[in-house]
């Protein structure tokens, strides 16, 4: 989930409070499970499986299952709903042709490049969890430009931070860097550790100043978002820095960003898909998310991760390339789909 | 550039990108830095510094070590790596190489063997066995880790292992084994096939001159 900026100007009066209940994305048991600690139940359910089988297998369960089956609701959403479809049909019909074009040549001529869209992945990820922040402040009605520019900060500071301070991390970066012919200066790792920490501590001092002055304004405060904040960045830090055995510690932040991306597909796409009750081009998109079809949805995310998974061994550049296509795609829709300043998507949150 | 000039339309807009960021790559392509072994040995020698409990960084600091030509210290970072993450394959196959060069065919034999006794799923661990026993003319022993590598060999990529086409080492291994039988025909037709797959490698090219210089073929090809 993405989002681009807040919503509305900076209000002048004190907005009437929003009862905790209509501050939810859903229901209390889904926002607690699947929303703010989805993050707690991705890191039980990967080391709970790490307690029965290998570490390096629940991984490639893991990316397999889920980190590529989550890639079909965002189609499902771009293609399947007719509005969506119609506000970027440019854009969802010239760019995978000209991504599927790109992939191929660069698989051709060096595919180590390809690997350097790991950043994009690691952006991805925190600009779902900032996506999360603005349907909250949304839902509480606590909109404003500044908030939302020190939301942003204080996820990149501390998610670079984290990553600088994660021996995995660092090393996946400085080998792709390596890899593809970019020697980094020695220093750039002590130097973005100390930066992105230097920064982060200053953006969260002002951020606790701006949430005592919009107490003393009697302006409201999106608790929900701050606790998703404390989950997210919690198991962050102990998946990236805490965690010894580094093949769990991708899974468990790919684990929790896709169950929350799931499950918030669903749970948007079926408010959406009831009102387009009746309207032309839309009765796939109806038919997987209408009530009591879950196990659609389900099975059709479920199919695309077996699929790849299955025909990996047969076809593995294939595979690989059709996976990563599917994955960029899903990074860039995602930063258009699911805008929270179009009032079109508010209206369904 | 004037944003008037930019394309108006948006499928114009989208090609432009693609064209733009295909030119960049085109000429990063071009122009692409070669590593230079001493700066990527500082590079990695700071890296493990900084991360001194994280063994894939010491199995990178191995390699770097072993691109500059200084196998002893490349053992050391290796083993390091090891001591760390008894299971890291990368470190084991590295060390592997290192010993070889240093300590020649038996130490890394030996040291090979134990690891890939204890890891069975280690592909590129037959691989290197069956050139150590080829090389060392074990060649029964050499048989069933070439078979293997025939029958499971893809391509494969890893920063320790760089891109290694494994089908086209499963069929020089192949052609090395009935060369080594004295299966002329045979041998003839691995190192075909393996031409037929890289039609630039230089050790099927190696062979294939080497067995064509000797005498009239003997037999047909039969599989390993």
């Amino acid at each position: 989930v993405s989002a681009g900026n807040a919503i509305a100007s900076r209000p002048t009066l004190s907005p009437p409070p929003i009862v905790p209940r209509a501050q939810l994305i859903g229901s209390p048991a889904f926002d607690a499970v699947f929303v703010i600690g989805s993050p707690l139940v991705g890191l039980a359910l990967v080391l709970g499986a790490a307690q029965w089988i290998a570490p390096a297998r629940v991984e490639e369960y893991v990316l397999s299952f889920l980190a590529v089956g989550h890639h079909v609701p965002t189609f499902l959403r771009a293609y399947g709903d007719p509005d969506e479809r119609a506000r970027s049909r440019a854009r969802l019909t010239w760019v995978p042709a000209g991504l599927v074009l790109l992939l191929v040549a660069l698989n051709a001529v060096d595919s180590r490049l390809l690997a350097l869209t790991f950043v994009w992945d690691q952006y991805h990820f925190v600009r779902q969890h900032y996506g999360f922040m603005r349907i909250y402040d949304a839902k509480a009605r606590a909109i404003d430009p500044l908030d939302a520019r020190l939301d942003l900060w204080l996820c990149f500071s501390w998610f670079i931070w984290i990553v600088s301070e994660s021996d995995l991390y660092s090393y996946v970066y400085a080998s792709h860097l390596v890899d593809a012919g970019m020697l980094p200066p020695a220093w750039l790792g002590t130097g973005i550790r100390n930066a992105a920490l230097a920064i982060a501590l200053a953006v969260t001092l002002r951020y606790a100043l701006r949430l005592r002055e919009r107490r003393r304004l009697g302006l409201p405060i999106a608790w929900l978002k701050l606790a998703l904040t404390a989950t997210t960045y919690g198991v962050w830090y102990v998946a990236y820095v805490a965690i010894a055995d580094f093949t769990l510690s991708y899974a468990i932040s790919s684990c929790f960003h896709c169950l929350q991306y799931d499950a918030f597909a669903w749970h948007y796409n079926r408010a959406k898909a009831g009102a387009l009750a009746g309207r032309e081009g839309s009765r796939v998109f109806r038919a997987v998310h209408a009530p009591g079809r879950l196990w659609i949805y389900v099975a059709c995310i479920a199919s695309y991760g077996v699929l790849s998974w299955a025909l990996l061994a047969a076809a593995p550049t294939a595979v690989l390339l059709v996976n990563r296509c599917t994955g960029l795609l899903h990074y860039y829709y995602d930063s258009f789909i699911w805008r929270v300043r179009q009032p079109e998507f508010r209206r369904h949150l | 550039v004037k944003l008037g000039a930019l394309p108006a339309s948006e499928p114009l807009r989208i090609a432009a990108f693609f064209l733009v960021v295909g030119s960049a790559l085109v000429l990063f392509e071009l122009n692409r830095p070669q590593p230079d072994a001493e700066a990527t040995l500082v590079f990695w020698q700071d890296h493990a510094a900084r991360h001194p409990d994280f063994a894939l960084a010491h199995s990178r600091l191995g390699l770097a070590y072993q691109a500059a030509g200084r196998d002893d210290l490349a053992r050391d970072a290796y083993e390091r790596a090891l001591a760390l993450e008894p299971d890291l394959e990368e470190a084991a196959i590295g060390l592997n190489n290192a010993l070889r060069r240093s300590a020649g065919r038996a130490a890394s034999l030996a040291q090979l063997e134990a690891y890939a006794a204890a890891h069975p799923d280690c592909l590129v661990c037959a691989y290197n066995l069956a050139a150590d026993h080829l090389a060392l003319g074990a060649l029964e022993r050499a048989r069933p880790l070439v078979e293997r590598a025939l029958r499971e060999g893809g391509d494969a990529s890893s920063p320790s292992y760089g891109e290694r086409d494994l089908r086209l080492e499963a069929l020089l291994l192949a052609g090395r084994y009935h060369a080594a039988r004295g299966e002329r025909a045979s041998a003839i037709s691995y190192f075909e096939a393996a031409l037929a797959r890289d039609p630039e490698s230089r050790a099927a090219k190696r062979q294939l001159a080497q067995l064509r210089a000797q005498a009239p073929l003997d037999s047909q090809p039969t599989d390993p």
